[in-house]
């Protein structure tokens, strides 16, 4: 059970940008605003074992969209507008002295912007994503409470699935080419969907990963937080409520069974969506 | 939308202040630490000593030091610390604070006598048990003339961590305070690399900074400010 309480952290985008089979039809859009929050004391070392940690927060307002260009042609964005990191002071439970200060850092995150294609193969729904990973973030912060892992990242990944008018099943698989020195990154993610109260409540359930190739060089992995050689594998559950036709609210939930160079605590994300 | 933005952002206010980690402590010697780490003077100088009293945290606390010396013949001590040297020989200066004594030996010679008094410490590191964290490779404490130097050897190799800092302790707990740029001294801890660790494997050499005397502290140690210690080397 413990090992169900772990999760991620700045690699948020994964859980958005993830298996979509299908491209949306032209002039056709959903949109959504949320915020985000894991509150960790332990990580998962390079190793994959669980070490505790001064507690961090990370706190997350970000936009997400995704429009029809075309019937075949979709582009996709996630915009973090705020990354707020926190870092708790610590002090001597015994004498209450200060040992070291808290730390905190707000900034913008890493914008990923993602074009999607449908490709004419076969009976079932395929689609190839662009994925371009912005380094807009803060990777320069002393203390090593960045926002971005200060890189441009592309990533490229097929997408398949199923589905019917009550529920739907999608399997994706990409490559993601970091640069810098970074280590590059197979991604990969299922999902299953079942829509109930007449269509008015989504409910997803979302396994979503990474494993690393390891292939970058040792010394980017000093520089941040978590940044370099991160894995994990994250079950999550999401839920989408349709208040009106047009509007509605949602609530997700993600953990990890495993991980390394992660923080390993839940995320919880609250939103509001429109299409 | 724009509501909404500042909705979300007000949640986030509420939720993301600076909370406290509380770090369990071990109780230590109470200690008077005297600096700077001068041994040898030569007749008619006068040194300005500074003490400091840690209490059983290891922590400073500011209490009122008494000093002393047994030898009034070789030296005259001021209330403030101010040592001067009188005549030749091997002079005693104490400094007292809440019965804590700490003592201060001075060689006196009427010649200029460079201070060439030399000692070296060893240890090799050993991982903490932290997760995967390791550390190995030896280390080396050297004092010449009143200063000291940390080299660690070739074999030296630590886990990369983002960061990481070389410390003199007395315990290996994880209890100690860490400052950029701005040593942290005190009964518990020494902070000896005034900047986070970039290279992690291979000989380096850290200069101690002015007013840690390396005889104060058992343990070289490796600890990331994030949370767990790396590893320690116990020097003898």
């Amino acid at each position: 059970m413990r090992q169900l309480t772990i999760s991620i952290f700045l690699f948020l985008s994964i859980l958005r940008l993830s298996a979509q089979a299908w491209t949306k039809p032209k002039g056709e859009g959903f949109y959504k605003l949320d915020y985000t929050l894991i509150q960790a004391n332990q990580v998962f070392d390079p190793g994959g074992k669980i070490v505790s940690f001064r507690t961090l927060g990370n706190h997350t307002i970000s936009l997400y969209g995704e429009r029809g260009i075309t019937d075949k042609f979709t582009l996709q964005a996630y915009v973090p507008l705020l990354v707020r990191n926190v870092l708790n002071e610590t002090r001597g439970a015994l004498s209450g002295v200060l040992l070291e200060h808290g730390i905190e850092n707000n900034n913008i995150g890493d914008i990923d912007i993602a074009f999607r294609y449908a490709l004419p193969i076969g009976k079932l729904p395929v689609s190839l994503t662009i994925l371009l990973g912005l380094p807009t973030g803060n990777s320069t912060q002393n203390s090593g409470l960045f926002t971005g892992d200060g890189e441009f990242n592309q990533m490229f990944k097929l997408s398949s699935g199923i589905g019917s008018a009550k529920w739907w099943t999608q399997f994706g698989l990409g490559f993601n080419n970091r640069t810098k020195g970074f280590s590059d990154e197979i991604r990969y993610d299922a999902e299953f969907g079942y829509k109930m109260f007449g269509n008015k409540l989504l409910t997803i359930f979302k396994l979503s990963g990474i494993e690393s190739l390891n292939n970058g060089t040792e010394a980017v992995s000093s520089t941040g937080l978590f940044s370099n050689n991160v894995e994990f594998l994250s079950p999550g559950l999401e839920f989408l409520y349709f208040l009106k036709p047009k509007l509605g609210i949602s609530f997700r939930a993600a953990g990890a069974v495993k991980g390394q160079n992660v923080l390993a605590s839940p995320s919880f994300s609250f939103g509001v969506f429109t299409q | 939308m724009k509501h909404l933005f500042l909705i979300l952002s007000g949640i986030i206010g509420l939720n993301s202040c600076i909370g406290t980690d509380l770090i369990e402590e071990i109780q230590v010697p109470e200690q008077i630490l005297i600096s700077p780490n001068i041994s040898s003077v030569k007749i008619g100088d006068e040194v300005q000593f500074n003490a400091v009293y840690t209490n059983k945290y290891g922590m400073l606390e500011n209490k009122q030091v008494i000093w002393s010396t047994t030898t009034p013949e070789l030296v005259n001590v001021s209330s403030t610390g101010l040592v001067k040297a009188l005549e030749s020989g091997e002079a005693i200066i104490k400094a007292i604070a809440e019965n804590v004594v700490s003592t201060r030996i001075l060689n006196i010679s009427s010649d200029i006598m460079p201070d060439t008094t030399a000692f070296q410490r060893n240890g090799t590191f050993i991982s903490a048990g932290s997760g995967s964290y390791t550390v190995s490779g030896d280390v080396v404490i050297t004092t010449i003339a009143g200063k000291s130097k940390i080299m660690v050897k070739e074999n030296f190799k630590v886990s990369s961590g983002p960061s990481l800092f070389l410390l003199l302790t007395n315990h290996t707990n994880g209890s100690y305070m860490v400052v950029n740029n701005n040593p942290a001294i005190n009964g518990t801890s020494a902070q000896i690399s005034l900047t986070r660790l970039t290279n992690f494997q291979g000989a380096m050499t850290w200069d101690v900074p002015a007013g840690i005397d390396v005889n104060n502290y058992k343990y070289a140690l490796l600890y990331c400010t994030l949370g767990p210690v790396f590893g320690y080397a116990e020097v003898n």
